[in-house]
């Protein structure tokens, strides 16, 4: 039985349902998990130039 | 209206030396245990220099799982929940936070979890070396908070601001009494841009010291600060030290709800300010410098491009940036709350570290947003000598607009 | 029971408090810890671990050595009272090296972390075994250099621990593996001793072909033959640029023979060619924003990235996608390719990835990594045993152990073909592990294990053959034709006392014949 994701706050997100038995969800209110998305893409861009002076794009 | 919601309810039934580790804080340990990749490590600026992962994330999360597998005891932990600055690099870097945080509505709460040790393990009477000190503050902190209305407004005697307004400038203790350029200049910076304020009279404490010994206390003091906002009239506050700004952004609404009124950075305002040319910056300050991210804005926040804003309109400053990433892995050495007390030299150590890779970046000075990271920055700069000044980011916008503080 | 039967024939001394003031002595109070915390904590690696035999890894005392010689010293004093030594570097290592298998001393390497010497003309830098690799690449960028290991742990692994178990990287067929990048190191043998090995005698020589290869010896070897002090490594310049390009396919059997054809391309540049199994993606389309929006259609997935100058991968990159578009694989987009790549260390073994398959509920759980060495033509039959197995025991105990799918990664050192890291994820709920399913676990290990043996592959391509189920399939089996009978001829030579790391590997059974 495999549930699908449910959006929220236009972001993908676990459905509740699935936290309930062995662990739950906590309080994270909009504002916190909006910056918890903005560092992350932070990370990934700062992760890159961590390896290589640019990121080249795909062929046209 | 900023509010940083983060909670787990029940980190507020305390721990107690002989009795079992509840199944909730076992599993919110194991989470972090289960994943043992440790990402917390290298990012966390005491183990930087201790190298000692009994101190990280990890290891808190392990020892005290080790307290529910009875491997431990929770008395023992004393010590070792004290090497922690609070600066929120690990449970931020931590991949359950940042990788999936979001997804899961959970996340790694490192902070939280440590201010809930360091409580129940004083309220166990479990106190740790040196922790004289820690009393020392709290007591000289309740002498300002019984001090007279002049006293505490000492900072601002000569500068007539009204104790009422739409919009208060927050001043706590620590800027009032001890830092106090740095609200001083904020007040006149804001006074030249033609921005009506007050200053309340009276607030509560917002001591870190007290939020993690006494927590009723410490929300007794919480909420007769928002009664005096409120009172005062307050629609949008002004927030200078960071720490507060956390407490007003974070910690409050947990406990007490949505705030009445808009909180915000000054850094945000200024900015704005400048943006919207309320004020201008026409004097050139002849600088080079470097930026240092306050732990209580990076880490816990979000705020590290006002302050760059301001920073690259200052006409003649050359600045040389650190991205905010890679100041995860700073601090000044401060912390959020008992640490400088408990490990004054350890404090000192991290403090050099930051000032030496701001040297290494051949500037003159180290530009903060933070009275705390100044206060302990310029203690470890005349102490270490090294060459870099520390200096708060508005005193150059301060010289700047041609202001004389 | 391994475990029992040889502590019966061992004798280790205890760790008393003239022991304890001894240590202190070498290395100051502040880096002896005996606090039961300081132990637990340090008793286990990232690697599937016995939660319910917690006590039994629990070394007796912490050290944190400074230097070679204090690492020198409190080696002596182990042999003198014969206690085991485990030497424990970034303890990020998902096999078992560094979990202590008779307590002891743990000794924990992590403050010797400076760099000694940049040497910009030959090319080379210098460590201490506790740096850490991205911290040591903050520092090389400003030079314009880059060492190229690239673990899965690389923001926190340190070099010492990368040495001792013979670390391999994500980007391996571009930049090599950690066995091909150490040019000479300073090692403390188990006895106190210290010595260099290198290529030949030199320092910063990358071949020679005088005497033995001893270097070899100290790479992959587990703690169980000394602790490395000081290592000389190869840098690289910092690439020019990065391309990471991620391509979807319509099922594994698709992937896998367009796999063949990038991998043996020729080009340079392909630091990594890494195939998702059906299995993987649908895993990731529980719970990753980038591959829940995918297509249905998409089933199989490989993430390439190329490294070098602008102008090399300028060139690789539009072969790259000729080959791909030729077999009809679909490009998956500049945002899945570079997000995917960025977060390649972090996203895809977060605890909370486990569930219970009744349910669906979510159940918190570590990671297991298988990492066999399998060669391409046996990657269909391996996937298809290895799943077989795994479901087996997750239908018995579902909640506990849970199968994340696989990864192939096409890197051998310095080039992209031949034979591949073959991982097979699977999630375990540790808090409820007991006798029994801790069994389990240790037999679906073995069953695992012996498939590798069946395609003639290798158990471990980068962790090490010391877990619980692994270890006696590879001592009894692939190391089988006298290269055992070796290896204890060898640890009983430099460690008489059996002191270094003691029980890893079986090789207890070395003393037991003497």
């Amino acid at each position: 039985m495999v549930r699908h994701a449910i959006i929220k706050y236009g972001h993908f997100m676990v459905d509740p349902d699935d936290m309930q038995d062995v662990i739950r969800q906590q309080e994270l209110n909009e504002e916190e998990i909006e910056r918890i998305v903005k560092y992350r893409w932070m990370y990934l861009d700062w992760m890159h130039k961590r390896f290589a002076d640019k990121v080249v794009k795909p062929p046209e | 209206m900023v509010e940083l919601l983060s909670y787990k309810k029940f980190y507020d039934e305390p721990l107690k030396k002989d009795e079992p580790v509840s199944e909730e804080i076992t599993k919110d340990c194991y989470t972090v245990f289960a994943c043992r990749h440790k990402f917390c490590r290298e990012v966390c600026p005491v183990y930087q220099e201790l190298r000692n992962e009994s101190y990280t994330s990890y290891g808190f999360h392990a020892a005290l799982l080790s307290v529910s597998r009875g491997i431990e005891s929770l008395g023992n932990m004393k010590e070792t929940i004290t090497y922690c600055l609070e600066c929120g690099a690990c449970e931020l870097r931590c991949p359950n936070t940042l990788f999936g945080g979001d997804f899961y509505k959970r996340r790694t709460t490192t902070v939280d979890l440590v201010r809930k040790i360091r409580r129940d393990l004083i309220a166990e009477n479990e106190k740790p070396n040196n922790w004289g000190e820690v009393e020392k503050k709290i007591d000289q902190y309740k002498k300002y908070y019984n001090s007279s209305p002049e006293e505490i407004r000492q900072w601002a005697k000569d500068l007539e601001i009204p104790t009422t307004g739409d919009t208060i400038l927050f001043v706590d203790y620590f800027t009032a009494f001890q830092e106090t350029v740095t609200v001083r200049t904020a007040a006149q910076i804001l006074m030249k841009a033609g921005v009506k304020f007050g200053v309340i009279e009276r607030p509560g404490l917002t001591l870190g010291e007290l939020y993690e010994t006494n927590f009723d206390e410490w929300l007794a003091h919480a909420k007769e600060t928002i009664e005096a906002l409120k009172s005062a009239g307050a629609k949008t506050v002004i927030v200078v030290n960071p720490h507060e700004y956390v407490y007003l952004t974070r910690e409050y609404p947990k406990y007490m709800g949505s705030l009445p009124f808009n909180v915000i950075f000054i850094t945000e305002y200024v900015a704005k300010l400048i943006e919207n040319k309320k004020i201008k910056l026409t004097t050139e300050v002849d600088i080079k410098a470097t930026y240092h991210d306050p732990c209580a804005l990076n880490k816990f926040s979000g705020i590290w491009e006002s302050p760059r804003k301001i920073i690259e309109s200052i006409p003649g400053l050359e600045y040389t940036d650190e991205d905010p990433v890679s100041q995860w892995y700073n601090c000044c050495g401060n912390g959020i709350a008992s640490f400088k007390e408990l490990h004054p030299e350890l404090s000192y150590r991290i403090g050099t570290s930051r000032l030496r890779k701001a040297a290494d970046l051949g500037v003159q000075y180290l530009l903060l947003g933070c009275p705390h990271c100044k206060d302990q920055l310029s203690e470890v700069q005349t102490k270490s000598k090294i060459n870099v000044e520390p200096i708060h980011l508005l005193e150059i916008v301060a010289k700047a607009m041609g202001l004389e503080v | 029971m391994l475990g029992e039967f040889m502590t019966s024939i061992l004798k280790y001394g205890t760790i008393d408090d003239k022991i304890l003031e001894e240590l202190r002595a070498i290395v100051g109070d502040e880096n002896v810890f005996t606090e039961p915390h300081h132990r637990a904590i340090r008793a286990s690696v990232p690697a599937p671990f016995p939660l319910h035999k917690w006590s039994e890894h629990t070394p007796d005392v912490v050290v944190l050595p400074g230097s070679t010689q204090e690492v020198s010293e409190v080696l002596k004093i182990s042999n003198k009272y014969k206690i085991p030594v485990v030497p424990r570097g970034g303890a990020t290592g998902l096999a078992d090296g560094a979990m202590p298998l008779r307590k002891g001393i743990i000794l924990d390497i992590k403050r010797m972390c400076e760099i000694l010497e940049i040497d910009e003309v030959d090319r080379t830098v210098t460590v201490q075994p506790g740096i850490n690799m991205q911290e040591l690449n903050r520092v090389l960028e400003k030079l314009g250099l880059w060492f190229p290991d690239d673990p899965a742990s690389y923001p926190v692994a340190v070099v010492g621990g990368r040495v001792g178990t013979g670390g391999w990287s994500l980007v391996g067929a571009f930049g090599g593996h950690v066995p091909d990048l150490v040019l000479s190191m300073e090692v403390v043998l188990p006895t106190g001793d210290i010595i260099r090995v290198g290529n030949g005698g030199g320092r910063k020589i990358r071949k020679s072909s005088v005497g033995y290869r001893l270097k070899d010896l100290f790479i992959g070897h587990q703690g169980t033959l000394g602790v490395v002090t000081e290592i000389t490594l190869d840098v690289f310049p910092r690439p020019e640029v990065e391309f990471p390009a991620f391509f979807g396919y319509n099922s594994f059997e698709h992937a896998y023979e367009n796999a063949f054809k990038m991998t043996t391309s020729g080009l340079r540049t392909l630091g990594a060619v890494v195939i998702f199994d059906e299995e993987k993606v649908e895993y990731l389309r529980r719970d990753d924003e980038a591959y829940i929006p995918q297509p249905k259609s998409i089933k199989s997935i490989i993430a390439t990235v190329m490294y070098g100058t602008e102008a090399e991968v300028e060139g690789a990159k539009k072969r790259l996608f000729e080959i791909a578009e030729k077999d009809g694989a679909i490009y998956l987009g500049e945002e899945l390719s570079e997000g995917d790549w960025a977060s390649r260390h972090d996203r895809y073994a977060l605890p909370l990835h486990g569930r219970r398959r009744s349910d669906w509920q979510v159940v918190p759980m570590t990671w297991h990594c298988e990492d066999a060495a399998i060669n391409h033509s046996q990657l269909p039959y391996v996937r298809k045993r290895w799943h077989e197995i795994a479901s087996r025991y997750i239908e018995q105990y579902d909640g506990v152990f849970d199968d994340w799918g696989m990864f192939m990664y096409s890197n051998p050192p310095f080039r992209p073909w031949g034979d591949y890291l073959t991982e097979i994820d699977i999630g375990i709920n540790e808090l409820a592990l007991d006798e029994e399913t801790w069994e389990a676990w240790v037999n679906m290990k073995r069953e695992i294990a012996e498939v590798v043996i069946e395609v003639e592959g290798s158990i471990s391509a980068c962790h090490g053959g010391t877990r619980e189920g692994d270890v006696e399939v590879c001592v009894r089996q692939e190391l089988k034709d006298g290269q055992f009978e070796l290896m204890k001829k060898i640890k009983k030579m430099l460690d008489p006392n059996n002191i270094m790391n003691p029980g890893k590997y079986m090789l207890d059974e070395a003393y037991q014949e003497g």
